[in-house]
């Protein structure tokens, strides 16, 4: 086949694909939301361990569009369950950022892919955000259905501040995830001959 | 085109409407409610699913939610101590909030067949970008609890899971070990579905057509009218 810079359908079932891994890892980890004193430390997590499929799924990008999709197919599930606009908000627009990181490199050089993936995960940042944006509405329907003591545990863990220290911590998640998700890459995916 | 009665199909809703649900039982969980408006956004999943011939799911899910109101209608009374409280209070209001959602979803996911979904969503305008993605997800989602179940098997065979001795000399193996089989084998059958894809013409740019006849009925009014009035009603007459 021809080259094009059209997403063709391959491209697309690969966008399914790796939405659908990325969504089961973060379901999985997840779970661990119970306690919201780990809220900070998730942060972390999530871009951690989200970056082992997301690095498989960078040696198959190989055209501008695919990122995006994935942010605003997420950006969709997170809305069905209840983290509002904002969230696919963030989680399109980090997408589309992630996406244009990738211009620069050709899609070939590994510094690249890092930088898109750590921005990448700034999208991440959509799941919390409605605590900051979208005001005292929020608030109330938290202690109202998860209890008072949680909603004010919760409070005291997410003063706004924690925006930009969020971001931060979601950018060194990032970083980590690309790191440990190549090392994934080299010792089990090229020897199992999938690269 | 507009109105085909198939009564020989039975009940049948337009994947359309069963978006539009979708839509309207997740947000209408987050106006949060009193029990009855909230056991009336459980009864609209339950029914469906029991449509469907999905029993277990359908009186699995009524069951928990029953269980999740009562304790939470029981919590003011019980005093816990704080971390217990939390994990409660947090299950109750996950299963609360999110359990009509799943029960939703997977009514959407088993009624719907892929054809009769891709030809809504063109009826819709929505891209084939977005269109052709998603269902790969839906398709995915359920391949991925399979393998995961076999790769579970075969590690249990090894001692690798929770608890066992080898676990806890390593326990970032156990991601590596359940994760990465999970991930080569699902990025196997993906390359398998692309291929027999584009063997079916995926790529071809003409504008598609379809045999799935997909067209809004006398069910679906029904469906909708009765769920809107059924929220409307203990949403705003208790």
């Amino acid at each position: 086949m021809e080259k094009t810079n059209k997403l063709t359908g391959k491209d697309l079932i690969n966008v399914g694909i790796y939405t659908a891994m990325t969504l089961a890892v973060f379901f999985v980890i997840g779970m661990l939301t119970v306690l919201p004193v780990l809220y900070p430390v998730l942060l972390f997590i999530f871009p951690l361990f989200c970056g082992i499929p997301m690095m498989l799924y960078y040696t198959k990008i190989r055209k501008f569009g695919m990122l995006t999709i994935m942010g605003i197919l997420i950006g969709i599930f997170f809305f069905l369950i209840g983290y509002t606009w904002i969230g696919l908000f963030f989680w399109a627009a980090g997408g589309f950022a992630a996406d244009l990181m990738l211009l620069p490199g050709h899609y070939q050089s590994f510094k690249f892919t890092l930088l898109s993936y750590a921005v990448f995960s700034l999208g991440m940042i959509g799941c919390p955000a409605p605590m900051w944006f979208a005001g005292q509405a929020y608030w109330d329907n938290v202690s109202d259905s998860m209890g008072e003591q949680y909603a004010s545990s919760l409070s005291s863990i997410m003063p706004p501040w924690m925006f930009y220290a969020g971001l931060g911590i979601l950018l060194m998640g990032g970083v980590c995830g690309a790191l440990v998700g190549r090392k994934m890459l080299k010792k089990h995916f090229q020897r199992a001959g999938i690269v | 085109m507009q109105t085909q009665y198939d009564l020989s199909m039975g009940f049948h809703l337009d994947p359309r409407t069963k978006l539009l649900l979708m839509a309207v039982v997740s947000t209408a969980e987050f106006l949060y409610g009193h029990a009855l408006f909230m056991i009336a956004v459980a009864i609209i999943p339950t029914i469906l699913l029991i449509s469907n011939k999905q029993y277990r799911i359908g009186i699995g899910f009524c069951i928990l939610f029953l269980v999740a109101l009562t304790v939470k209608e029981k919590q003011a009374f019980i005093h816990f101590n704080m971390l217990l409280n939390m994990i409660v209070v947090f299950l109750v209001g996950v299963v609360l909030r999110l359990s009509p959602t799943f029960a939703m979803g997977s009514y959407l996911i088993r009624s719907t067949k892929a054809s009769e979904f891709i030809s809504a969503m063109g009826r819709m305008h929505v891209s084939r970008k977005i269109t052709i993605p998603i269902s790969v997800l839906f398709r995915f989602l359920p391949t991925m609890g399979e393998e995961a179940r076999a790769i579970k098997d075969a590690m249990r065979m090894r001692e690798i899971r929770f608890g066992t001795k080898k676990f806890w000399r390593n326990p970032v193996a156990l991601i590596e070990y359940r994760f990465v089989p999970l991930m080569i084998s699902v990025v196997k059958i993906g390359e398998e579905l692309s291929a027999a894809a584009l063997s079916r013409g995926l790529d071809n740019p003409v504008k598609r057509t379809n045999i799935t006849k997909i067209g809004f009925t006398g069910y679906d009014m029904i469906t909708l009218s009765v769920s809107i009035a059924l929220l409307a009603v203990t949403l705003f007459a208790v």
